[in-house]
């Protein structure tokens, strides 16, 4: 079975391709570029005139809501990951989460079988994250992909922490932490400073990122592990990295979508429905973190897709985090409608960065690569809405947002699971 | 700055903070205030209203009792511990069932910050929230009675200074009444506190900050005190309350060293001996129980404005 792409806009990070052109594909891979008139005979003909064709999305930092993982609950993220042009999920090792050995991994891996997207689950260091029994991550790497986690958060004991990253360094695998050290957190989410006072809270001071981010840097040095450091918020941090990297170590970071979009003064008068982890920064922060972004010194973007119902209560009894699947691709391609990016620069922020921090194949719209790709309608007006969004978060800074980019079709081991609508 | 206490007219609906209150909306609350406080007959009115103190209060919570009863209100005083809050009720339900008793309006205390926001976002229509104090987030009646009761004393606001001492980072007080001051266009706003007392970003606060108390009172003609809120502070941020005193605390010899003989004020409870010493709070120009007997006069203000608004409302 053969489909031809005929006359998109061809946005490719890892060829560097960007110009109109025709793709075959054949079954579940790419069969080639431009290809001549006999080549296509037979095939099913999708019209991509004026139409942009990327490789699908790797959504980083995933995670299910409320009870916790259930298949039912991971088939519908999925469908919102392929409605977003998300084509691959990154699933967090968490407390429902956790492929603690071979069977769970391969369990968990015949549940997500039948999900839209492709599910890749992150790899738990210790079992159950508990911190009493290291994972056989030999075993379970080479099962899976080369990215673990000690569980959401600073790990308190670095002494256990230290070992663990001598374990995954010895395995070449990746480990990511959210920098953040909880000790120095008081109160929601809020940024320390102007707004957190107006509202009489404590806030989280920048030095709990910051402190985090130089420990976590000095035990890559010492034990020679992979790190990466997972939704950076603060200005600071960047440069702890950069001088990581010129020392030579191998640390990859993301900056969590909306946080190049809004900043602590958009969460004053309560707004409890903006609270995340880590709490959005300063506009000094964001400009700072957009430009690293434009400069190369963030390897990806992190939807952070943690959804949750709407936001009801009292800011103190709000849980923080968005449904993002659907909105991660229309709000970086807006930074290219902004100037800050080039159209490849942000494509590869959502394909073969987060690709090459979690393990994956380095997704390519080459011949002989998985016809993994999304189309895009850079030119179709839509309002998002959650409510009417297939994942079952409800609560998103993006509500009520017009976006000029529009998924329009997903494509995943060369079949369509995903046909949008037509602009409203 | 919520918009949440303002109709589209910019009138108050409910009262959650003075942070963004239309200069003629506080100024309407002063006058009317003045007004009782000189005698006029407040209008006869019939309304049910409920106090909600999720929080231990005294002064306040007599002071709007008081209030509500000298308007003619049915009051209805809930005791928050043992009330289907407690059994796991939210605070919506709680605003709902009040209101589809009779309650018309609601005065709520609470621990968290944000509370009566949220508790005046879901409000029905024709319920109004009076916030008497969300955590360290705002308490505007009292500002409210702080505003009139320097206004008794001080016609220029404009000329007026005002040191205020002590734990201003947990302070709602400090928080509403530095918006009030700042609405009424005050002159110059002083600052003082150890500096873990002190917001985290005092300069955009329109305030001079200080941490030596001698100079913060220098030529003012209000000082302003506070209590440390012990409730709300975490561990380490002060030492003793003696070695508080002795860097912090108003003496009788510092006020007189004050120059100006600045009037003494305190939104209670006051700790004698620490933030303040007898001999001052007992002064003449302590305005202490001045200030408590111009709550009644003021939260009947408020009371009798957000009754005006609701019978006004369609």
């Amino acid at each position: 079975m053969s489909l031809l792409i005929r006359g998109g806009r061809v946005l490719d990070p890892a060829t560097g391709c960007d110009r109109i052109r025709d793709i075959l594909l054949c079954d579940d891979r790419i069969s080639t570029l431009d290809p001549e008139e006999d080549q296509c005979r037979g095939s099913t003909l999708l019209d991509a005139t004026g139409l942009w064709i990327l490789p699908a999305g790797v959504a980083l930092d995933t995670s299910i809501p409320g009870e916790g993982f259930s298949q039912a609950a991971l088939m519908r993220e999925a469908r919102a990951a392929v409605a977003g042009g998300m084509g691959h999920l990154v699933m967090s090792a968490n407390n429902t989460l956790c492929a603690n050995d071979i069977d769970a991994l391969l369990a968990l891996q015949g549940l997500a079988r039948p999900a839209s997207a492709r599910v890749h689950f992150q790899l738990p260091l210790t079992r159950n994250l508990a911190w009493t029994c290291l994972t056989d991550l030999a075993a379970l790497c080479a099962q899976s992909i080369p990215f673990a986690s000690p569980g959401p958060g600073m790990p308190q004991r670095l002494d256990l922490f230290r070992r663990t990253l001598v374990a995954a360094g010895q395995c070449g695998i990746r480990v990511a932490v959210h920098p953040l050290n909880h000790a120095l957190t008081e109160g929601p989410p809020l940024r320390e400073g102007a707004t957190a006072d107006r509202m009489g809270l404590g806030g989280w001071p920048v030095v709990a990122e910051t402190i985090a981010v130089a420990t976590l840097v000095e035990l890559a040095l010492d034990t020679g592990c992979k790190l990466h450091l997972s939704r950076i918020g603060c200005a600071r941090s960047l440069q702890c990295l950069q001088s990581a990297r010129d020392d030579g170590l191998d640390i990859t970071a993301d900056v969590g979508i909306h946080h190049l979009f809004y900043g602590d003064i958009d969460v004053a008068g309560f707004r409890a429905d903006l609270l995340v982890d880590p709490p959005f920064g300063t506009q000094e922060d964001r400009e700072q973190l957009r430009q690293a972004l434009r400069l190369g010194a963030i390897d990806a973007l992190c939807a952070h897709h943690t959804p949750q119902p709407m936001q009801s209560g009292p800011m103190s009894q709000a849980r923080s985090g968005f449904a993002a699947l659907e909105t991660c691709l229309p709000l970086t391609l807006r930074m290219v409608e902004e100037g800050l990016l080039e159209p490849l620069q942000a494509v590869a922020l959502l394909t073969t960065g987060p690709a090459r921090v979690a393990g994956l194949p380095e997704p390519a719209l080459a011949a002989g690569k998985a016809a993994d790709l999304v189309l895009v309608d850079p030119d179709a007006p839509w309002f998002y809405q959650a409510a009417s969004a297939p994942g079952a978060g409800r609560n998103s800074p993006c509500e009520g947002w017009q976006f000029s980019h529009r998924v329009h079709t997903t494509i995943l081991s060369g079949a369509v699971v995903y046909r949008g609508q037509a602009p409203c | 700055m919520t918009s949440t206490q303002l109709d589209r007219k910019r009138k108050l609906r409910h009262l959650l903070t003075l942070e963004g209150i239309p200069r003629d909306q506080l100024l309407d609350l002063l006058d009317r205030a003045s007004n009782l406080a000189a005698g006029k007959p407040p209008e006869a009115r019939d309304f049910a209203c409920a106090n909600i103190f999720f929080e231990p209060s005294t002064r306040t919570r007599v002071s709007f009792e008081l209030a509500e009863k000298r308007l003619g209100g049915t009051v209805i005083n809930l005791d928050m511990a043992s009330s289907s809050a407690s059994k796991g009720e939210s605070l919506a339900d709680t605003v709902a069932n009040l209101h589809a008793a009779g309650c018309t309006l609601l005065v709520m205390r609470h621990h968290d910050e944000g509370a009566a926001e949220h508790a005046a976002r879901v409000a029905p229509a024709g319920c109004a929230i009076i916030n008497a104090g969300d955590g360290a987030h705002a308490h505007p009646t009292q500002a409210l009675l702080d505003l009139y009761t320097i206004a008794r004393h001080f016609e220029d606001f404009t000329a007026l200074r005002v040191a205020i001492i002590g734990d201003i980072r947990h302070s709602r007080v400090a928080r509403s009444l530095i918006h009030g001051l700042h609405c009424l266009r005050t002159g110059e706003i002083r600052l003082c506190a150890p500096a873990a007392l002190l917001p985290k970003a005092p300069e955009s606060w329109g305030a001079h900050v200080c941490t030596d108390l001698e100079q913060a009172i220098r030529d003012v003609d209000v000082i302003y005190l506070l209590r440390l809120q012990h409730e709300r502070m975490g561990e380490l941020l002060v030492g003793s309350g003696s070695e508080y005193r002795r860097h912090y605390g108003l003496t009788a010899q510092r006020l007189s060293a004050a120059g100006t003989h600045p009037l003494v004020m305190h939104p209670g409870p006051i700790n004698r001996g620490v933030e303040i010493d007898s001999e001052v709070a007992d002064s003449p120009q302590s305005l202490i129980l001045e200030q408590v007997r111009n709550g009644v006069w003021v939260r009947m203000a408020v009371l009798a404005r957000l009754l005006d608004a609701l019978r006004d409302t369609p």
